[in-house]
């Protein structure tokens, strides 16, 4: 039991914190959207403790626990958009603040701009890119992971590229058209 | 912006998923093809800011996450039913646990109204006892009463089990579809095959310890040390449990503050890097991968010196990216960030490498095409 459990939190401590970072930039890392991604990550590797490392094929683990997290975070995001339907029209009367750039640190700010940057795209495109981006993993691991065709990963990694370029570049034409402005 | 047709080859190679014929081809288009350039400037650029990202996680809820689910484990063994055995895990669940009933039943419905009457009809006499009292006279219709050390979990949370060891989790099978949520088995431990790792294959991967094993070569460690200053301030029950960094050649302590830079403390070291040029170390490094792709693997004694080499290239390595990332060239920083992971891989091989650990590092050089990258870097 002991070198069962000690082999687990080896590969806790080795995946937990990109598990982490992936669930946040995929379900958008602010305030208790990022305590969720926590959980999020804590009940994957539950799973995985309970289905026991040792049951699945060698080198497959990691796959396995991005495929469950990936999965958990989609129920996730289904819950959230129901409850954001609701709760959107109350709030909108009492929208708060947005503190303004000058107001944040600069690595939260690094940070904001990049969950911006990845809620432009939808969500399978998000997440092919992040599998690449972040887990460094190949076109082959992500279809294995997502559980769709090369060719498909393929595609979605492009379109997330050359639509964030777009989007991103719009944007930033926007934001910088605005400072002349101002 | 106007996009070539070449453009999503380019995507394709920064990826390292074309063939060298392929690869060289596109490379010789971005030496004519301005968009293509700005493309690959742009999807680097995103690279750099996305795999930067660091989650804002501590080394405290870090280790409350794994005793949480260890505990949850330990409690899953020692009672048969991991509905009712598995904690809440997380704020989320613990709150939803509390509004959880362990079953609406009709007896439960009966006990609980006749606890009532009886609270009602002879409260001074009974008070403190009745309940207690009412569960105990009717073993047969009141559900025995959840451990005080197991929490009842919420439907949510731990799902219900039908008594054959198979359990509704609430969760998403991971091989289904998104949103699609099926019953998953959790077989005994040591019986038949698990319905959950249906559709995977082993591949083989390999490594130089068991914490590798898990990782495909290419993945980047993160934030692994970064509360290991925090550690010092933990409780000591949260350090308890194990927490094993591989030896490996620690990033942090190779990297140079701002001062030690500019008052060339660093020259000091060995391969001082002070004076270096990008291109030359591009140059160098390009050298020192093409050796190493070349090296046989089989002889170990081969890679002695790429090893030695790596580690001298790394502390130039690290400076000259930090100069890149405060000069804003951020395909540089990009490169020199890949490279850096390759290196560092070099750098940790033990001094008798498996062939298949030196097999997944050139794998990874290959997929990165960071040669080629390297040659672009060289030339820019």
């Amino acid at each position: 039991m002991a070198s069962r459990d000690e082999e687990f939190a080896r590969f806790f401590d080795e995946f937990y914190p990109s598990l982490c970072r992936f669930l946040e930039c995929l379900l958008g890392g602010r305030g208790a959207a990022r305590q969720t991604a926590q959980d999020v990550a804590q009940e994957s590797f539950l799973q995985l403790h309970r289905t026991g490392l040792e049951n699945l094929p060698e080198g497959e683990a990691r796959f396995w626990l991005f495929r469950v997290a990936r999965n958990l975070a989609l129920n996730e995001l289904n819950k959230r958009q129901t409850r954001h339907r609701l709760f959107d029209k109350v709030a909108s009367a009492f929208r708060a603040h947005v503190p303004g750039p000058e107001e944040e640190f600069e690595m939260a700010e690094r940070r904001q701009r990049v969950l911006e940057m990845l809620s432009l795209l939808p969500e399978h495109q998000r997440t092919a890119l992040l599998l690449r981006e972040q887990e460094e993993m190949s076109y082959r691991e992500i279809a294995e992971v997502l559980g769709v065709s090369e060719a498909k990963v393929k595609v979605d990694v492009f379109r997330a590229r050359t639509s964030l370029r777009e989007k991103w570049g719009r944007r930033e034409a926007a934001l910088a058209a605005r400072g002349q402005a101002g | 912006m106007r996009n070539c047709d070449w453009t999503e080859k380019v995507s394709l190679l920064i990826d390292g998923e074309l063939g060298s014929e392929e690869a060289n081809a596109v490379e010789t288009h971005l030496g004519d093809c301005f968009a293509c350039r700005m493309a690959r400037e742009d999807f680097l650029l995103f690279r750099h800011r996305i795999s930067s990202y660091q989650p804002d996680i501590n080394l405290l809820a870090q280790r409350e996450a794994l005793r949480n689910i260890l505990a949850a484990g330990r409690a899953d063994n020692s009672t048969a039913d991991p509905a009712l055995a598995s904690p809440a895990v997380g704020r989320r669940f613990s709150f939803a646990g509390l509004f959880a009933l362990p079953s609406l039943n009709p007896g439960l419905v009966a006990a609980s109204v006749l606890v009532l009457v009886c609270v009602v009809a002879g409260l001074l006499m009974l008070r403190g006892d009745s309940k207690p009292e009412q569960v105990a006279t009717n073993p047969q219709t009141a559900p025995a009463p959840p451990s005080t050390s197991a929490p009842v979990a919420s439907p949510e949370r731990a799902g219900r089990t039908d008594g054959q060891g198979t359990v509704n989790s609430g969760v998403v099978d991971p091989t289904g579809g998104p949103g699609h949520i099926e019953v998953v088995k959790i077989r005994p431990k040591g019986v038949g095959s698990n319905e959950l790792v249906k559709g995977f294959q082993p591949k083989g991967v390999g490594g130089t310890n068991s914490g590798d094993k898990y990782r495909p070569k290419g993945a980047t460690d993160i934030d692994a040390r970064a509360g290991r200053e925090e550690s010092a301030k933990l409780p000591r029950e949260v350090l308890d449990i194990p927490f094993v960094i591989p030896p490996r050649v620690d990033v942090e302590a190779l990297e140079f503050s701002e001062a030690e830079v500019a008052s060339g403390v660093v020259t000091g070291r060995a391969d001082a890097p002070t004076g270096l040029s990008t291109a030359r170390h591009a140059e160098q490094a390009q050298n020192l991968l093409r050796s190493f792709r070349n090296a046989s693997a089989a002889d170990a004694s081969d890679l002695a010196y790429e090893r030695e080499r790596s580690q001298e290239l790394l502390y130039q390595n690290i400076v000259l990216r930090r100069e890149a990332a405060r000069g804003g060239k951020t395909s540089v920083e990009a490169t020199l960030s890949q490279l850096e992971t390759i290196l560092l891989d070099i750098a940790n091989l033990p001094e008798k490498p498996a062939s298949e650990d030196v097999r997944s590092i050139k794998n990874r050089m290959e997929r990165k095409n960071i040669v080629a990258m390297l040659q672009v870097a060289a030339r820019d």
